[in-house]
């Protein structure tokens, strides 16, 4: 299968008090369609720079971002990490930002808001603004925003580090179930080595500053999966000792 | 076009409300009135004084709001903010009272020369508002507006205009307020028909009159405070809340 975004020897250097610091060496990364695929590594590793690179927000990188044939710019969403929704927008226009650059009918726009807005249990909340939710509503936004446009692509980039772990963990399960109905394919970022394992098809590992792939490793346990079966805890181990404070 | 779900805005709070904020709409009015009756003034030329420099603040205001709203769009960021910036700040300096016999002399003792140099005072306040404002704004903001490709039409209604507006009136009520002492000035060098320069100037013999002048500015400039830029900042603030 081709691949649907590959990164080829992408090097890049921030700028700190007039010194060139290496943040990525030479990272090369090849996604298939349909894909689950998670970085993991140390915080301050860069691995969220990466994403902003392959997802086009990033533009000064050494190397190629290549995306296949049938991608185009707007085929691509972002989930932050601290949600970025638009606190003078209600949530309903919130998750509307995604589709406002579409060439759709405002009837199907509605459509579509409306589908995400029940998808993610916020049709009460339609009105609301974000600062009147709660941080698991927030994100639940936030995603809804992404998923609207149907996209190709999403990145996520530490989605759920600020939640607490039960919402978490809730909407992880949401994001199971919505990327095995739609298959989109995931770029997503993450330091919790649980976390990758129980959602991702691939891990890549990532090496402190300056990143490199340190190991691409391979997910093959049947899904749901069981996160308190000893193969899983195997994998967990492997994964603990790949990873370099 | 599709509806979209929007907060009912609730204007009065309660009765005491709208009883405060009619007492703010006549108060002005009776104080005119009063002041008129008190040091025997002509009713209309009192009013119309005031309204005409209210007027001539009104105009320069709205030219200047939109002139710096402009600017500070255009040169918030990107390579031209390098050397916009500086030079808004020396034309911010610029004594403008210096060429205003000159504009005079060229111009005439027209509206125009004192509109003209009411925006060159109002502006100021109003572009740093909105060029502070703009670039106040969170990472996270700019990314999901270019993930998600807003443009034209859609950028200025979702994104600018709703990010420049805490700024926009914050500036207005700092430009606003120094608009005012400039009109009076402005008029009375100008030494134009007409205005609260004029009244000033006209009736220099007597203290008790530009003691009572000055009152009544001071209320119309509370109660327009209080009636327009109180709510419109407090909702501005209300909606930049995350």
């Amino acid at each position: 299968m081709p691949a649907i975004i590959t990164l080829k020897n992408i090097t890049k250097y921030f700028q700190e008090d007039h010194k060139n610091i290496l943040v990525l060496n030479d990272i090369s990364l090849e996604i298939q369609a349909g894909e689950f695929f998670i970085l993991v590594g140390p915080s301050g590793s860069g691995k969220s720079t990466i994403l902003r690179v392959a997802s086009g927000l990033e533009k000064s990188f050494k190397g190629q971002v290549v995306l296949s044939p049938e991608v185009k710019k707007g085929d691509m969403s972002f989930v932050f990490q601290q949600f970025a929704l638009l606190p003078w927008l209600t949530v309903y226009e919130n998750i509307e930002l995604g589709l406002l650059a579409k060439k759709i009918s405002p009837k199907v726009k509605h459509e579509i808001v409306n589908r995400e807005l029940k998808q993610f249990g916020l049709e009460k909340f339609a009105r609301s603004y974000p600062k009147d939710l709660s941080g698991g509503m927030r994100q639940r936004v936030g995603i809804a925003r992404a998923l609207a446009p149907d996209p190709k692509i999403i990145f996520m980039d530490e989605p759920f580090s600020e939640l607490d772990s039960f919402t978490a963990e809730e909407l992880r399960q949401e994001l199971l179930q919505i990327w095995i109905q739609r298959k989109p394919t995931i770029i997503m970022v993450t330091h919790i080595v649980a976390e990758a394992l129980e959602l991702a098809d691939r891990v890549a590992v990532l090496t402190p500053r300056p990143a490199r792939v340190e190991k691409i490793l391979k997910n093959t346990l049947p899904r749901p999966r069981q996160m308190r079966s000893s193969d899983f805890f195997l994998l967990e181990d492997q994964l603990y000792q790949l990873i370099k404070p | 076009m599709s509806k979209t779900p929007r907060h009912r805005m609730k204007i009065y709070k309660s009765s005491l409300h709208l009883a405060a904020t009619f007492l703010l709409i006549v108060a002005p009015f009776l104080f005119l009135l009063f002041f008129s009756k008190i040091e025997q003034i002509a009713v209309s030329s009192l009013f119309q004084d005031v309204f005409a420099s209210i007027l001539r603040l009104l105009i320069a205001f709205i030219i200047a709001a939109i002139l710096a709203w402009v600017l500070a769009v255009l040169f918030y960021k990107g390579p031209l903010s390098h050397v916009a910036l500086p030079i808004f700040d020396i034309l911010q300096s610029f004594p403008e009272f210096a060429i205003l016999p000159l504009a005079v002399y060229y111009l005439g003792r027209t509206n125009f020369t004192v509109i003209f140099f009411l925006v060159l005072t109002v502006i100021w306040p109003i572009l740093f508002s909105v060029l502070s404002s703009l670039k106040l704004v969170k990472h996270d903001w700019e990314e999901a507006a270019e993930i998600y490709q807003l443009s034209g039409f859609n950028y200025f209604k979702k994104y600018i205009l709703p990010l420049s507006i805490p700024g926009l009136i914050t500036g207005s009520i700092i430009g606003v307020g120094e608009g005012w002492g400039a009109i009076v000035a402005t008029e009375i060098i100008v030494n134009i028909k007409g205005g609260l320069g004029n009244f000033f100037q006209s009736h220099t013999q007597s203290p008790m009159i530009t003691f009572f002048g000055i009152l009544a500015v001071l209320i119309i400039v509370f109660s327009i405070n209080k009636l327009i830029w109180a709510p419109l900042l407090d909702r501005s603030h209300q909606l930049m809340e995350e």
